[in-house]
Parts: C-alpha cells; sequence; structure tokens
C-alpha cells in the first residue's frame, strides 16, 4: 500500500502567497520542486492571499497547478518538509549565512555547502538544479518590512535572484 | 469538563480532534465541517472554547472569529486558532481577528489541551473580586516621573490592601533599578510560555511590595501583545485588589488595551512647555476616557514652577494633584527603597496619599 501525507507550504509568486497542501505519496515535496523534467507542480486547497495582506484570504482553489518556472521560493515552516531526499541523509559540512533578494522579497538564511572556497559566482551559474534550498529563513516583504515570513527551510528559484550576498566571509 | 465547538473542514483533523478532546480532554465536543456552520451551532449552544481553523472554503477562520466576537452571545467565548497558516503575520492576524490563541498544525495534543485549561482558567480569572482596580500610571513624555510615582503608589495602596505593581516597560524595567531588585521573575517568562501562572511570577520586595518586573535584558523579549497584557492583568485581579501599571510612554494598541481595561487612569505631566504639549495632546486622545482620567502635576527637579493655574488652563482640566519636588525621593531611591514606605511625610508621599485617597473616594 502506497504511504502519503500532506505538506501545507506557503508558495510565493509574482506578488502572491498561496499556502497550499502538497500530496506527498512518491517523493518528497523539494524532490518534486528541483525536479527539472517536470514544468508544473500540482496542489490542492490552495489559498491565497497578496503579500501586503498576507493574512486576507482573497481566494480558495480545491486543485490548483503550478509553473515551477515562475515560482520565487516556496517555504516550509518544518525542516523534513522541505529537504530533497538526499539532503536528509546530510547536508553540506560548511555553513554559510546568504542574503539574497527575489522579486517582492529579501531572504536571509543558511546554506550548506560542501566546499570550504565557496565562489557564489560558480555556485549559481554551475551548481545543477534550478532552486537553491536555503536553511532557517526569514524573508522581508520589500515594500513592508513589517511582513516576514519565517520557515525552516526555502527554496529559491535560482533564476529570480537578482542580488546574492554572503554575510560570513 | 468543557463545551468544545470545532470547526475544520478538514474531515479526518475533525474526527482526531473530536476524539482526543473527548477521551482525553473529557469535553464535550461538537465537531463542524465549515464556517457557517459553525457560527449556527455556536449561536445554538454557546461554547466555552472554539477551535476555528483558517483555510477553510467559503468563510475563513478569520471571518468566522470576527462573527463570534460580534455577536452578544459568543463574544465572550475562548478561541483557538488552528491552522496550519503558522506565520507571525498569520499568529497576528489570528489575534487581530479576535482569538485568545493562534496554534500551527500539526497541533500538538498536550499544548492543546494545555491551552483550553488555559482559557478556561482565564476566563474564571476574568470576573475579578468586587473592587479590585487596574490602574496605570501612564504619560506619553517620559521623565516626568511616572515610575516613581507608580512605585509610590503601590506602596501607599498595598497598605490598604493586596497590590501588586507592574512594570510593563517594553525594553528595559525601570522598578527592579528603582527599588534595587533583580528581576529574576518578569512577565518575558509569561510570554515565553502562556500557562505560567501570571502570580507565580511576582516578586516581594524587601517592604513586601508585590512587583511583576520587566525582563532585565532589552530585545529579548518583544512588547507583550494585547491579549497577552489583558490576559496578564486580569490574573492579577483575581489575587490582588489594586494592580498599579507603570506604563510606558506609549500609545499602542496594547498600551489602549491597559487604559479601556483601567479603572482610573493617573495621567502624569511635568512641568516644562513640551510636557503640558504632550499632556494636551494626550487628553484629546483620551477623551473616551476622560470620565477615568486622574491629572497628576509632578515636579521632577528644583526650581521655579508655571503656576497651577497658568497649567490648568492650558491642558483645560482640573489638576487633581500637584506634587512639588521633593529632593527626599533622590537619596530614597539610590538605596533601593520606595519613599512612601519609609519617609511618610514628605511633599511626594502626601501628593501620592491624596491620589489614593482620591482613587478611594471617586
Amino acid at each position: 500500500m502506497q504511504r502519503t501525507h500532506k505538506v501545507t507550504a506557503d508558495f510565493f509568486a509574482q506578488g502572491y502567497r498561496v499556502s497550499g497542501t502538497y500530496v506527498v505519496t512518491r517523493r518528497a515535496l523539494a524532490d518534486e520542486i528541483y525536479d527539472p523534467t517536470t514544468n508544473y507542480l500540482q496542489l490542492e486547497e490552495a489559498y491565497l492571499s497578496p503579500i501586503m495582506e498576507p493574512a486576507k484570504i482573497s481566494a480558495y482553489y480545491a486543485l490548483t497547478l503550478f509553473d515551477k518556472s515562475n515560482l520565487d521560493f516556496v517555504l516550509t515552516l518544518d525542516k523534513k518538509d522541505g529537504l530533497r531526499r538526499d539532503q536528509s541523509y546530510g547536508m553540506g559540512t560548511y555553513q554559510l549565512t546568504i542574503c539574497l533578494t527575489v522579486p517582492f522579497f529579501e531572504i536571509t538564511g543558511s546554506l550548506y555547502v560542501a566546499n570550504k572556497f565557496f565562489n557564489p559566482r560558480i555556485y549559481l551559474s554551475s551548481d545543477a538544479g534550478i532552486f537553491i534550498s536555503l536553511m532557517d529563513v526569514t524573508a522581508r516583504c520589500t515594500f513592508n518590512p513589517d511582513v516576514s515570513y519565517q520557515g525552516g527551510v526555502a527554496l529559491v528559484n535560482r533564476a529570480h535572484i537578482s542580488f546574492f550576498g554572503e554575510t560570513t566571509g | 469538563m468543557a463545551k468544545v465547538l470545532i470547526i475544520d473542514d478538514n474531515y479526518d483533523m475533525l474526527s482526531m480532534l473530536k476524539m482526543i478532546l473527548e477521551r482525553q480532554g473529557k469535553h464535550e465536543v461538537t465537531a463542524c465541517t465549515d464556517g457557517q456552520e459553525g457560527l449556527a451551532a455556536a449561536y445554538k449552544a454557546p461554547p466555552d472554547v472554539a477551535l476555528v481553523d483558517v483555510m477553510m472554503p467559503g468563510l475563513s477562520g478569520y471571518d468566522v472569529v470576527k462573527q463570534l466576537r460580534s455577536n452578544p452571545r459568543t463574544e465572550k467565548i475562548g478561541i483557538i486558532i488552528l491552522t496550519a497558516r503558522g506565520q507571525s503575520v498569520d499568529r497576528d492576524a489570528a489575534m487581530a481577528a479576535g482569538a485568545d490563541e493562534h496554534m500551527t498544525k500539526p497541533a500538538n495534543i498536550e499544548e492543546l489541551l494545555k491551552h483550553i485549561d488555559t482559557i478556561l482558567e482565564r476566563d474564571k480569572a476574568k470576573t475579578p473580586p468586587a473592587g479590585t482596580m487596574i490602574l496605570p500610571v501612564f504619560s506619553i513624555k517620559g521623565g516626568v516621573g511616572v515610575t516613581t510615582l507608580a512605585i509610590n503608589l503601590a506602596t501607599v495602596l498595598q497598605q490598604i490592601a493586596s497590590t501588586v505593581l507592574v512594570d510593563l516597560a517594553p525594553t528595559i524595567g525601570q522598578c527592579a533599578f528603582f527599588l534595587g531588585m533583580r528581576a529574576e521573575k518578569h512577565w518575558g517568562q509569561y510570554l515565553e510560555n502562556r500557562t505560567t501562572p501570571v502570580d507565580s511570577l511576582v516578586q516581594k520586595h524587601a517592604t513586601g511590595l508585590q512587583t511583576l518586573l520587566a525582563p532585565p535584558l532589552p530585545g529579548q523579549h518583544s512588547w507583550p501583545n494585547t491579549d497577552a497584557t489583558t490576559t496578564m492583568l486580569a490574573q492579577l485581579t483575581a489575587t490582588a485588589r489594586f494592580v498599579v501599571v507603570d506604563m510606558p510612554p506609549l500609545l499602542d494598541s496594547t498600551a489602549q488595551a491597559v487604559l479601556t481595561q483601567a479603572h482610573r487612569i493617573l495621567l502624569v505631566s511635568g512641568d516644562d512647555a513640551l510636557a503640558i504639549q504632550v499632556m494636551r495632546a494626550t487628553l484629546q486622545t483620551l477623551q473616551e476616557q476622560k470620565d477615568r482620567l486622574i491629572v497628576v502635576r509632578n515636579a521632577t527637579g528644583p526650581g521655579p514652577r508655571p503656576p497651577a493655574e497658568a497649567v490648568q488652563k492650558a491642558l483645560r482640566i482640573p489638576l487633581a494633584v500637584d506634587i512639588a519636588y521633593d529632593p527626599a525621593q533622590v537619596t530614597v531611591a539610590a538605596k533601593g527603597l520606595p519613599l512612601a514606605a519609609v519617609q511618610p511625610k514628605t511633599p511626594l508621599v502626601i501628593g501620592v496619599k491624596r491620589i489614593a485617597q482620591l482613587l478611594l473616594t471617586r
């Protein structure tokens, strides 16, 4: 019998926050998001809020499809819900504190890398996958810094990053 | 045993919570799968506590909470928002809608049962004994002697009946400093764990004065929100007749909640032009509370003062008490003692006693 469970996460895209439920059947949410062979992500029970009024629920959809390339980032409260299968066995040894910007948000969090000599340019341009995983994240809304989101993991769309800074040196 | 209403569109969650609350909590549970149905059930038989999901098709959990709060039959029930939306903005929205507590799914059952018990206990405590008074001492302008007056007023009232002095400073508490105390227990610990009984955090000063101090270090705790402050004060009024609150110079939603809850508000003005201007603005802001205001002028330094008549004319309100500069306060404060406990006949203490008299006779 196939084991399933549901993961609720926040999906941010183009000024909207969508709280939706991903039904985990064969693979975890992060594996689905990282998968370069699929373009869409299916969510159940999606609730839409504008990011400037994140607590206002402006629409409800029983079933939603997301174009993954249009996602800015995905935030899960619980770390285990945001890790790929391989990441759940162990992350990189070196922890870096990263600050980056995507549309509407400034995101800070920890990035784990295997190499001590981290080069952001090489990392962003050559590392596999269209998303990067940041741990212990705070995402602050650019236009209203009072609105911020915390999460165990943020899966950030690499193509939407406009500024990438490392604060640990 | 309490009557609990659960409103959640997720049938599995609903059945699981119902079973657990009935078996473990021994509560009588009504379960509804949408907001409208939940509202109808609540209006028909108001529960003691409602557990409300946020993300439901149709009426959202926030709408349900707002409607429960706006109906006289259900406005006072305990409400816990139980949602997968676990961000601080979601917590703020839940509190703004009128919830008592916000919990993130998947819920820790022990924690949920504790929250239900806390709400039930708090509701019992919400009915204060007759004659209980919450007395904030307040000024939007700092440096006018609010803490000194609060400490001495609490000391005078302590001689009449059980009194607690609460230091609500959001950054670093001044009462502990003035009283030479270490804030080993403080309200920050209540914010960390909302199931902590507030009276267990009350510390006794050498003079017998009971104090609920502010956290000793700035930045470690946020300023308590409206709900936390209301609950703290409600719990304290269950054990003390007078709760004197040393208010910070702020007029945000938390401060307003304290002022709304207050039986009398002691507004403190200084002598300088800025203090008087600030007091005028404060009086305009607190128009709705004007019947409960006691306006006091307090001199915090030596030297000439503008005549009381001129100040009253500027403020367009009579000064209830006018306190002259008291040099004894400086020497006694350095020893960590309230002036009222050691020198009962100095100008400051005489003024404070006059305030106490007004509080008791008005």
